[in-house]
């Protein structure tokens, strides 16, 4: 395996949750890393995304440690979405892609539109959605809220905590899972980790 | 102190589009909202003072204008743009950062690789202090054009003249001075607020208690820097 399609490499990472993971995920690939208990699951995601520097080992993305990689090139979905309450979900949504340096103008509204049908909602919700406060936004909504924003920023590395399937209905479910595939498959050098606690009823390879 | 410099360190984070959104909400939740009751203070205290210093000296104008800047120019306005922020923001902040740090939402930025120093508390700590600013001289203005319309109509002195007068007697250094404590107390009612904020918390029973944490020490660092501002500037 050529160093240059691993996307997110873990050599014997240790930090006060986790000791000894290694893992490699390579580009064009979604895996699923699985861990024993909750506390272990954030400690990885934080790990992953680089909010957290292992205590021994190395994470790299692309071959640079994680925690000092550009931030654009990893999004996030957490379980619960993980949005800002007071602020509206087009504005969640184009968070990090304006903070990490990308115009207005690259935010591609057909885009949304696209990927909000590809994730359940009806054409003519979209307008409604985008303009409601985060705050007064159901569990399910928050969750696609979630996940949208981490398909707009379009990054190298997408990380998702597998919580954000539960509680979907089987049909959801499985349009979300066709989403992730989809966005993989944009472009080569895209990876998805999705990290569970437990077992996960998901359709990748289980890594970890 | 540390709170202030790292937000301080975090200006050129002022480049990103969203950053600016927070620092200008915030000069509106801050300044623009707050005009109506400093104003209202600021005519009440201005009609206060004089009524009181008119029937202590009379139609003594060289005494009434020092009266003015002393007490009103020095000292009051910026207290009351600070009492007044400090009853609506430094509750405001510390509730809102207490709630985001319970609900995981700083968590959930700092995921995201985005700074809560650069797009949370810089924005809040420069809003404040910018506001601080303009609510000071909003309500120097307003209390002591009360001041002199108040003595005209009470002692029958001529307007023009006591506008004269003021100018006179102040100098750019007082102007200047009170200027900077404005900014003082704007920098350390954010700061304090934002460090109660955002202080760790388990439970939303603890938010109240950030939330009063909040503003008396908020009210009482700002009495504080009044002092030592005003025993170095004058």
């Amino acid at each position: 395996m050529s160093d240059m399609t691993i996307t997110l490499q873990f050599s014997d990472v240790n930090c006060d949750k986790i000791s000894g993971l290694s893992f490699a995920l390579e580009a064009g690939e979604i895996a699923v890393l699985r861990m024993a208990s909750k506390e272990e699951k954030l400690a990885a995601i934080e790990l992953a995304v680089g909010e957290r520097i292992p205590d021994a080992g190395t994470a790299t993305l692309h071959g640079v440690a994680v925690h000092t990689a550009p931030r654009g090139n990893i999004g996030w979905v957490p379980e619960n979405g993980g949005l800002i309450s007071n602020l509206k979900v087009w504005e969640n949504v184009t968070l990090p892609l304006w903070y990490h340096g990308r115009r207005r103008s690259a935010v591609d509204e057909g885009k949304i539109v696209q990927w909000l049908g590809a994730l359940g909602l009806a054409d003519e919700e979209v307008e409604r959605f985008m303009a409601s406060p985060a705050g007064r936004l159901t569990t399910l909504e928050r969750k696609r809220a979630g996940l949208l924003r981490g398909l707009l920023l379009a990054p190298k590395l997408l990380v998702v905590d597998a919580g954000l399937f539960s509680g979907l209905a089987a049909e959801l479910q499985e349009a979300w899972i066709a989403v992730l595939d989809a966005f993989v498959r944009e472009t080569e050098d895209r990876s998805v980790l999705v990290v569970a606690n437990g077992d996960a009823a998901l359709p990748w390879k289980i890594i970890g | 102190m540390r709170l202030a410099w790292e937000s301080l360190c975090r200006l050129p984070a002022l480049d990103c589009w969203p950053v600016r959104q927070v620092l200008l909400k915030q000069l509106y939740f801050t300044g623009t909202e707050s005009v109506m009751t400093i104003g209202l203070v600021g005519f009440l205290v201005g009609l206060i003072v004089i009524t009181e210093l008119n029937n202590l000296v009379g139609s003594n104008q060289s005494a009434t204008n020092h009266v003015l800047i002393w007490v009103v120019v020095r000292e009051l306005g910026p207290l009351i743009a600070a009492i007044v922020m400090v009853g609506r923001s430094s509750s405001a902040f510390a509730s809102e950062l207490s709630t985001m740090v319970i609900n995981g939402e700083i968590k959930s930025l700092r995921c995201m690789g985005i700074s809560p120093l650069s797009y949370l508390i810089m924005p809040r700590v420069l809003a404040m202090m910018l506001a601080s600013i303009a609510l000071a001289f909003y309500c120097q203005i307003v209390a002591v054009g009360t001041g002199w319309i108040v003595t005209a109509l009470r002692l029958d002195i001529s307007l023009r003249d006591e506008i004269f007068s003021f100018f006179e007697i102040i100098s750019y250094r007082e102007i200047v001075a009170t200027l900077f404590k404005s900014a003082v107390f704007g920098v350390l009612v954010a700061v304090v607020s934002s460090y109660h904020g955002l202080r760790k918390k388990t439970a939303m029973t603890e938010v109240p208690q950030a939330v009063s944490q909040a503003v008396i020490r908020s009210l009482l660092a700002v009495f504080v820097a009044d002092g030592v501002v005003t025993v170095l500037a004058y």
